[in-house]
């Protein structure tokens, strides 16, 4: 655990990285129980191929798992995906009735943005309008024998996404975020960063997508690669990263960028729910890298490597210090 | 002659009854429904008889073209799964891509409709597809192109030309 602080207290000297270390920091007591969620309908882009743990990081690397948490865990890890079913996630799913299944609504940023398996509604849509379309959603048996309830819930969702009458509306902006990043999930991040530039409500929403795609190929120079990798993490807003993909080609033969380790500890470390992280062709500057991925599934790293690599999945555990 | 000596009769299979947001019934067989994951979780939480749900969210368009998909897969996974037991050389899972692919090419709205009762009813395969269908909309094109495909209002205060 101290070797955990250590390393946010060196993050936070990261231009940048302030805030997110301190929201990163607030959330851990309690993002462990939450982050099991999201394993329904969440895919990985990066399609189905399950590394074994460590099995290509470089012979120079030592690789230490040091909890006692894995045993617990051991289905995150695999390639089975669970469905999960949320417990106590946000509100509870149901309140009087059992048979009301209520949407459970996503704090928008900052907190695990997989798709939850039930309907994850509209309070996370920054666009505002359209949002009557996206209203609560509710499975509900008829035999309920609530009626008053249903009642209610039938008024809410009056006007739902089936009706076809307004062509002209701008209805990829009023999707529920989680489903936005999915989409984004699909796109090279230069193209994810592009879409800063469709409009106001689209600003943000690179800086807290949750997927990267850096692939040298895209770029003409070394230097603009850098310079692109380091300025779209650098514009984070503190949100978890989920699907991390590094791969420089070509000329990346020596140690070259991210050169201050800290980044990346800063980075990796604060991610809590990190799923896919690939580097390739990657050298990271001695020290430690430290990631504390609780739902970690595809880890593929090549290239030279700091001495350990501390893997804690789980940050309430004490004995995550090496 | 009992029924159990006559593999032709077979028992009368159940259905569950799905009802869309405007109202309508929709009478599916059961391994049709559970292609949802919620309607499965709900289904073994009860373990009894509820068999119609409402589905708020879902109108009877696109429930339509939902039960469309969930049985398309359903006969094709049974087929596909048949062929391999007689090990006869099919290409069934090719021929479902490609049905797939022409049963979501649709227009945007009609997308979007699938899409938000895909996630709502967490259909994982039908959720994939609809979402790689907008991205390949997105992925390539340039953002004029992109609000115009997408009828995004430029609100934007960064005028990227502005400066060149």
């Amino acid at each position: 655990m101290t070797n955990f602080q250590n390393s946010f207290t060196s993050g936070a000297f990261v231009p940048g990285f302030g805030s997110s270390t301190s929201s990163v920091l607030g959330e851990f007591g309690s993002s462990t129980g939450a982050t099991c969620t999201g394993f329904g309908s969440s895919s990985s882009p990066f399609g189905s191929t399950n590394t074994a743990f460590g099995a290509s990081s470089s012979p120079s690397s030592g690789f230490q798992l040091t909890s006692s948490h894995f045993g617990a865990q051991t289905s995150l890890f695999g390639g089975s995906n669970p469905a999960v079913q949320l417990p106590a996630f946000g509100q509870p799913p149901t309140q009087s009735t059992p048979s009301i299944f209520y949407s459970t609504s996503t704090p928008a940023l900052g907190s695990n943005p997989s798709p939850l398996l039930f309907n994850s509604g509209l309070a996370t849509s920054p666009f505002g309008g359209m949002n009557s379309n996206t209203q609560s959603a509710g499975l509900v048996q008829s035999t309920a024998p609530s009626l008053g309830q249903t009642g209610s819930i039938v008024e809410q969702t009056g006007s739902t996404f089936g009706e076809n009458s307004s062509l002209e509306m701008n209805r990829i902006s009023a999707l529920p975020m989680p489903i936005i990043y999915h989409i984004l999930s699909f796109l090279p991040t230069t193209e994810v960063v592009r879409t800063c530039v469709l409009s106001k409500g689209w600003i943000n929403i690179r800086s807290s997508v949750p997927s990267f795609h850096f692939n040298s190929r895209l770029f003409q120079s070394k230097r603009t690669f850098i310079k692109f990798v380091d300025s779209v993490l650098l514009l984070r807003d503190g949100s978890d990263m989920q699907n991390v993909s590094l791969s420089p080609v070509g000329w990346f033969d020596d140690v070259d960028f991210l050169k201050d380790g800290q980044l990346d500890e800063a980075l990796f470390s604060a991610s809590p729910s990190l799923e896919t992280l690939i580097l390739e062709n990657r050298n990271i500057t001695p020290g430690i890298l430290t990631i504390s991925p609780s739902q970690l599934k595809n880890l593929n790293l090549g290239g030279n490597f700091p001495s350990s690599i501390v893997v804690s999945p789980s940050t309430s555990s004490p004995s995550n210090s090496i | 002659m009992k029924d159990s000596f006559n593999p032709s009769i077979e028992p009368p299979k159940k259905t569950v009854t799905l009802v869309s947001s405007d109202g309508y019934d929709f009478e599916v067989e059961e391994e049709v429904a559970l292609e949802s994951q919620v309607i499965k979780d709900g289904f073994e939480d009860k373990a009894v008889d509820d068999r119609e749900y409402l589905l708020f969210n879902v109108h009877s368009d696109t429930l339509e073209l939902i039960i469309k998909y969930c049985e398309k897969h359903v006969s094709s996974r049974k087929s596909i799964s048949a062929a391999a037991a007689s090990s006869s050389s099919s290409n069934g899972e090719e021929a479902l891509k490609e049905w797939d692919e022409h049963f979501i090419s649709v227009d945007t709205n009609t997308l979007y409709d699938i899409l938000m009762a895909a996630d709502y009813l967490n259909i994982k395969s039908l959720l994939d597809l609809a979402i790689q269908k907008v991205a390949d909309t997105i992925h390539g094109r340039s953002p004029e192109q992109i609000r115009k495909k997408f009828n995004i209002e430029n609100d934007s205060i960064i005028d990227p030309w502005a400066s060149e």
